[in-house]
């Protein structure tokens, strides 16, 4: 073997047997070599073993990674990029997304007289209560001898048909006053003014001293678009005044009607009064 | 200013008229007005009750006396 290259020596042909020896050169820590053999045990002792696909190395998606050729996986996502947010806030993140369930009329919200709400569009309600003016608020404090507005409000054009049944609850306030009368007034107006106004109930007299207050309530019915108000006479309770039942009210649904609440004070000039609230509620016929 | 017009019995105000009737007032009386303060008059017509003041001008003519107004009006 001597002066001979290894290109030169005999091919073994099959694999490194555990028994066959090869030469080395160990280093000696020092610079130098030191020739030395390591058996073909020593050698595969020190390599890999072989990959095993599911055992030693994963797969994705049961495909082996032990193959040649490109694996093209989906890039990373981009929240708001290629995944959409929900009300801005992102999916790619951990943890449970709690959403709505979807709603299923009847079920997890309910019906308007039988008429799902579920859709587009509008939904027309013929009959029922309607409820379109409430107010607890103060009106405002109508000094002496005079029949002004204390509170108003606007009736939008077909908030009621041409026929309907309207019945205003209002509560007239006498605060200061050791004598004299005051009165709690309903006008109907197409402007927000007293002028040209049409009375429609007149509160029964305010005659104690100081702070009182009463509820008074007016029905008033229409038959297109025309009103009637009802008698009141003979009503057992002091809440309703007695008045003379009138018709052919101008009463028209089809524009805006600014109801007002006025005070009319008289007799004493020291007298102040204010509506404190009112609540109109109707039913279309 | 809005304008009241008077015809026979009858009085015109923003394009609707009125017929002049009596009412009855707080003390169960028929009347055809009721005086309401020194510058407004309730009305009665067949359309009930209306308040009119003395912002209105009659058939043009301005009032500074609500009962001179109001006896304008018939």
């Amino acid at each position: 073997m001597a002066n001979k290259k290894i290109s030169q020596l005999t091919a073994k042909g099959t694999a490194l047997a555990a028994t066959d020896l090869v030469e080395i050169s160990e280093s000696d820590g020092a610079g130098g070599y030191v020739t030395k053999s390591v058996t073909g045990a020593n050698v595969k002792s020190g390599l890999q073993a072989t990959l095993v696909s599911g055992t030693d190395i994963v797969t994705i998606n049961s495909t082996t990674l032990l193959t040649s050729g490109n694996l093209a996986l989906q890039a990373p996502l981009v929240s708001g990029t290629d995944i959409i947010t929900i009300n801005s806030a992102t999916l790619l993140t951990s943890g449970n997304l709690n959403l709505q369930t979807p709603l299923v009329s009847a079920t997890n919200i309910k019906t308007i007289n039988s008429n799902t709400i579920l859709g587009s569009g509008d939904l027309v309600i013929a009959g029922g209560q309607k409820v379109p003016a409430v107010s607890n608020t103060i009106g405002t404090t109508i000094t002496g001898l005079t029949n002004a507005i204390s509170d108003s409000f606007l009736l939008p054009a077909n908030t009621f048909s041409s026929n309907c049944q309207i019945e205003l609850q209002w509560y007239p306030s006498r605060i200061v006053g050791t004598s004299g009368i005051t009165q709690g007034l309903v006008y109907i107006n197409s402007t927000n003014s007293l002028t040209g106004a049409t009375l429609v109930a007149t509160g029964t007299n305010l005659s104690n001293s100081g702070v009182s207050n009463i509820t008074c309530r007016r029905t008033i019915h229409v038959r297109s678009n025309i009103g009637t108000l009802m008698s009141t006479t003979n009503q057992a309770s002091s809440d309703f005044s007695t008045t003379q039942p009138t018709e052919n009210l101008p009463f028209d649904n089809s524009v805006g009607i600014y109801f007002l609440f006025v005070m009319n004070n008289t007799t004493n000039v020291l007298l102040q009064s204010r509506n404190v609230g009112y609540r109109l509620v109707g039913y279309n016929l | 200013m809005s304008n009241i017009k008077t015809s026979k019995g009858k009085i015109t105000f923003n394009k609707t008229e009125y017929v002049l009737q009596n009412f009855t007032n707080d003390s169960a009386e028929s009347v055809s007005y009721a005086l309401l303060s020194d510058s407004q008059v309730h009305i009665g017509t067949d359309k009930g009750i209306i308040l009119f003041d003395l912002s209105c001008t009659i058939n043009k003519e301005t009032f500074t006396d609500i009962n001179l107004f109001t006896a304008a009006l018939y």
